[in-house]
Formats: C-alpha cells, sequence, structure tokens
C-alpha cells in the first residue's frame, strides 16, 4: 500500500467568531496533489476553515482558534511562522473573480515584485515569469497580445483563471479556492475545471464548492460538512454513492440543503 | 469671411486631432496633474511676488501711508500661512489613511473622530473667521500665529480628512482581500494598491481644500481693500484676484476629479 503524504493535517480545530463557534473540533488530513473538495450547506464553516488555512481570517479581528493546523509538517500557528511566507505558499482564488485593476502582464507580477527587492526583476526575467504563469492556466494564446490591457476588462472566465495565474509565480504548494466557478457560466466552469485537472499534480487544492456536481465531477477526495462540524470524509465516489452518516445521506442525495 | 471660418475649423480639428485630447483630459494621467502643478506654482509664485507690483492706483483714491500698510501686511500674514496650508492638508491626508485602515470601525476613537470631523467640514468658513476674531482679536487684541495656523488647520483639514477617507473605504474590498491573499504586508497593501486606486479620490479633497482657503483669502483681501479704502469699487484688488482665480481653478479639477474618482474600474 502506498503511504500518502498529506500537506494540511488539522487537530482538534475549534473557532469562534466573537461567541458564535463556527468551527468544532475539526480533525482533517488533505492529502497532497489532490483535488480536495468541501461540501455542505450555507453557513456550515466550510469556508472558514478553508480560510484559516492562510490565515486570512484573522483580519477580521475578534476570531479565537484553538487547535493544530499542520501546513507541510509545520503548525502555522506557531509564533516564528511568517504570515507573508505561508501566503505564499499557500495561495487563494476568491469566489468572485478579482484581478486587479491594473494590466494584465502587472497582475502576475504584483505578487513578485513586492516580495522581491526593489528592482531585482530584469525585463527578461520578468516577460518569461509572465508567459510561463499565462501559458500553465492556457490563456497565453488568447492573451499574447493583451499584455497591457486592464485585467477587469477580460472575460470573467479569463479573469478568473488571471487570478488563478497570478498566484504561480509565488510558486504556490496549495491553492485554496472559494466558489471558484459560482460567477461563471458552464463554458467557463468546465475551462476551470479542467485547469485544476491539469494542475492538480503539482499543486494540491482544496475546493469550496456548492455545486455537489463539481463536487463529484473534480474532485478525488470530498469532506461534508455541517453546522461546524467535519461529518464525514473519503474518497468522492464512494461518499456519494455510500455515504456512511445519514446527515450526509441527506445532503448528497439532496433530501436537504 | 465663410472661407475664413472654415479654415479656422479645419486648424482646430488639426490641433484636436493631434494632441491625444483622451489622454490629456484623463484626470489620473500625470500631464493633466504637471499641468495643473505648473498653473498653481504660476500662481503661488505670482502671490509671493505681487508686493511691489500691487499698487493703489487701481482704485481712484488719495494714498496715504496708512491706507496702504495694512493690505500689505495682510498678504504678507496670507503667505506666511502657505505652508501650514500644506502641512494640514497632509495631516489631513494621513489622519484618514490611519484611522480607516488600522483603527476598527466600532471603536470609540473612531467613531468620535468621524463625528468631530464631520461637523468641521460642515461648518461654512465664516465661522471660523469670526472664531478667530472673537475669542482672539477682541479679546487679547492681536491674533498670534499658532491662532492664524489653527484657523487654516480648521478650514482645510476636515475636508482633505473626509474626501481620503471616503477614497479609502471607496476600494473595493475583494480585491484588497485578493491582495492580502498573495501575502502582502499591511503597510504595502496600502501603498501599493490602496493609495494608488484612491488618488483621484484624495487629490479631489486636497483641491477642494485649497480651493476653500484661497476662496476665503481672496474675499478677505478684497473686503479689507474696501474696507480700509472705505468705497466698495467694481476693479477687484490684483492680489485678491489671483487668489479667486485659483481657487475657481482648483474646485474645477476637484469636481472634476471627484466624478472620476467613482471607480469605473471595478466590476459591479
Amino acid at each position: 500500500m502506498e503511504t500518502t503524504n498529506y500537506s494540511i493535517e488539522t487537530e482538534n480545530l475549534s473557532l469562534w467568531y466573537g461567541d458564535f463557534q463556527a468551527l468544532i473540533d475539526v480533525s482533517v488530513k488533505i492529502p497532497d496533489g489532490k483535488i480536495t473538495s468541501l461540501i455542505g450547506p450555507s453557513g456550515c464553516g466550510k469556508t472558514t476553515l478553508l480560510r484559516c488555512f492562510n490565515r486570512v481570517n484573522e483580519r477580521y479581528g475578534n476570531v479565537t482558534t484553538k487547535g493544530e493546523i499542520n501546513i507541510l509538517g509545520k503548525n502555522i500557528y506557531d509564533p516564528d511562522v511568517s504570515l507573508l511566507e505561508l501566503r505564499k505558499t499557500v495561495g487563494m482564488v476568491f469566489q468572485r473573480p478579482n484581478p486587479l485593476p491594473i494590466s494584465v502582464y502587472d497582475n502576475i507580477l504584483f505578487g513578485l515584485r513586492i516580495h522581491s527587492p526593489f528592482r531585482s526583476l530584469s525585463r527578461a526575467d520578468s516577460d518569461e515569469i509572465v508567459e510561463d504563469a499565462l501559458t500553465s492556466v492556457f490563456l497565453w494564446d488568447d492573451l499574447k497580445d493583451k499584455l497591457k490591457t486592464k485585467a477587469t476588462s477580460l472575460q470573467l472566465e479569463q479573469q478568473q483563471k488571471l487570478c488563478i495565474a497570478r498566484l504561480l509565480p509565488l510558486k504556490p504548494q496549495i491553492i485554496l479556492m472559494d466558489e471558484p466557478c459560482s460567477a461563471l457560466d458552464a463554458k467557463g466552469t468546465l475551462a476551470v475545471e479542467e485547469l485544476m485537472d491539469v494542475l492538480s499534480g503539482s499543486y494540491t487544492f482544496l475546493i469550496v464548492t456548492h455545486n455537489m456536481a463539481q463536487a463529484r465531477r473534480v474532485s478525488t477526495e470530498c469532506i461534508y460538512m455541517f453546522l461546524g462540524e467535519l461529518i464525514e470524509h473519503r474518497e468522492t465516489q464512494a461518499l456519494f454513492d455510500d455515504p456512511e452518516h445519514p446527515k450526509t445521506a441527506d445532503y448528497v442525495q439532496m433530501r436537504y440543503g | 469671411m465663410t472661407q475664413n471660418i472654415r479654415k479656422l475649423q479645419i486648424m482646430f480639428r488639426c490641433a484636436t486631432d493631434s494632441v491625444n485630447t483622451a489622454y490629456v483630459m484623463n484626470m489620473s494621467s500625470p500631464i493633466f496633474h504637471s499641468f495643473i502643478f505648473i498653473i498653481l506654482l504660476v500662481t503661488l509664485y505670482l502671490m509671493l511676488d505681487n508686493r511691489q507690483e500691487t499698487t493703489l492706483e487701481e482704485f481712484d483714491l488719495t494714498t496715504n501711508e496708512i491706507s496702504t500698510d495694512p493690505i500689505y501686511s495682510l498678504q504678507d500674514k496670507i503667505n506666511s500661512l502657505l505652508p501650514i496650508l500644506i502641512v494640514s492638508i497632509l495631516i489631513g491626508i494621513v489622519f484618514a489613511v490611519l484611522l480607516q485602515e488600522w483603527i476598527p470601525g466600532e471603536s470609540w476613537i473612531y467613531r468620535i473622530s468621524d463625528f468631530i470631523i464631520a461637523i468641521l467640514a460642515g461648518i461654512p468658513s465664516v465661522f471660523y473667521g469670526l472664531l478667530c476674531v472673537y475669542y482672539f482679536l477682541l479679546k487679547s487684541g492681536r491674533v498670534s500665529y499658532l491662532t492664524q495656523s489653527l484657523t487654516v488647520v480648521l478650514l482645510t483639514m476636515p475636508i482633505a480628512f473626509q474626501s481620503t477617507q471616503n477614497a479609502v473605504k471607496s476600494v473595493d474590498v475583494s480585491i484588497r482581500e485578493a491582495v492580502y491573499a498573495l501575502g502582502v504586508k499591511k503597510s504595502k497593501v496600502i501603498t501599493a494598491h490602496v493609495l494608488p486606486h484612491a488618488y483621484s479620490g484624495i487629490m479631489s479633497g486636497v483641491y477642494t481644500a485649497v480651493s476653500r482657503s484661497f476662496f476665503v483669502a481672496g474675499l478677505i483681501l478684497v473686503t479689507f481693500t474696501w474696507t480700509i479704502h472705505s468705497r466698495v469699487s467694481f476693479s477687484i484688488p490684483k492680489n485678491a484676484s489671483i487668489f479667486l482665480i485659483a481657487a475657481l481653478l482648483c474646485s474645477l479639477c476637484s469636481s472634476l476629479l471627484k466624478k472620476q474618482s467613482v471607480n469605473t474600474d471595478y466590476p459591479a
């Protein structure tokens, strides 16, 4: 039996927004280089859990966390963890495509420019980085003549792909996606899903989705959450065909939610 | 005659074609701002330099020493307040960015400063002048430089503050979040993302504040000159007209910029 590496491991993770407990004792292991999907009704803590992994949650203030999150073997709540390095390693794609209102070229280099010393990037290097990033999200052919156009003027599908491409120059290991396709049409959704499929070998994907068909199509493992608790975590096929827990069965067989 | 008009039309079209008007008129373009800054610099130069030029010959009055002196000294005082104007606008901008970015919206510091600034910005400029006159001029007989500076600060700081605050607020939250998720420090997020996108809004506030203070200065010079000569004349004193023109220009810029700062950058 092959040994699986886990890129994210949480142990008894609990989280409170003020008095409200959003996550209750979540222990989960996310396998390396695979696509894992998080499903569940609204307000069940999927997005909260996702946001814990690059500590974006902390920006809202009055958030208390207990427990451990190990990412690539390191507890991210250790005091010596650099938040900037963590967020470089764990990239995030949002629900609505949110490219910065600057050119396509600058969008891709934005992160890298900020993280590298001033003027250390040569013109040739940056051209190459932009080409690589756009090629790996299949946008290079469409956009190679439009690198100077404003990213907000692109189609939504291209914008969302650009948001993924924007992470790549920082060499992330894990990419978190918060309902990446909810603003896209069927064609755009398909394109993004194909992209995830191709990239999944080299990056670990964690995707929150309301669309169960999508979870079924793209993910190898699936997590069902309900009211802040992790109910079931199994391989996608097994979870959908033969749910162990009655709550999961209710949800995946669409009797609920 | 008609031929001449035609020629003029063609010339005008050539001129407008050769200059990319869309670019020059784009309020966030550097060309536009350097243009405005040159005009402002010339205005400032004229203001600082017009002591020798201003004569009272414009007013048909018997010039005597007593009546010329106060105008010069008033002009001097106004000129000496220019650095204070710049400093107070800068204070407003910095204070607004700090408050908006680092103080949570529900804390009492935020709410109190928001409240006070809103009140200060709403008070007509005349009342600040009256306050200054009643509490300092009439009580102690003279107005110190500190008091004058405070009046300028009260006049301009709230406006710079409010427009900066609104501009910073209007920077899209989801895009800001995306920048944070790229692992960017808070200070870097502000300098590299928030401020560039709030730029036109902030500049609009700067122009409004400058315009407000110049307008008041011009008005005071006009009324003061008329009072000294105890006569209302149709010609506006030169030094006052420079202030008034600068104020007009600034308020024009500010309203154009405000139109621009209602962001069309972001998807709805």
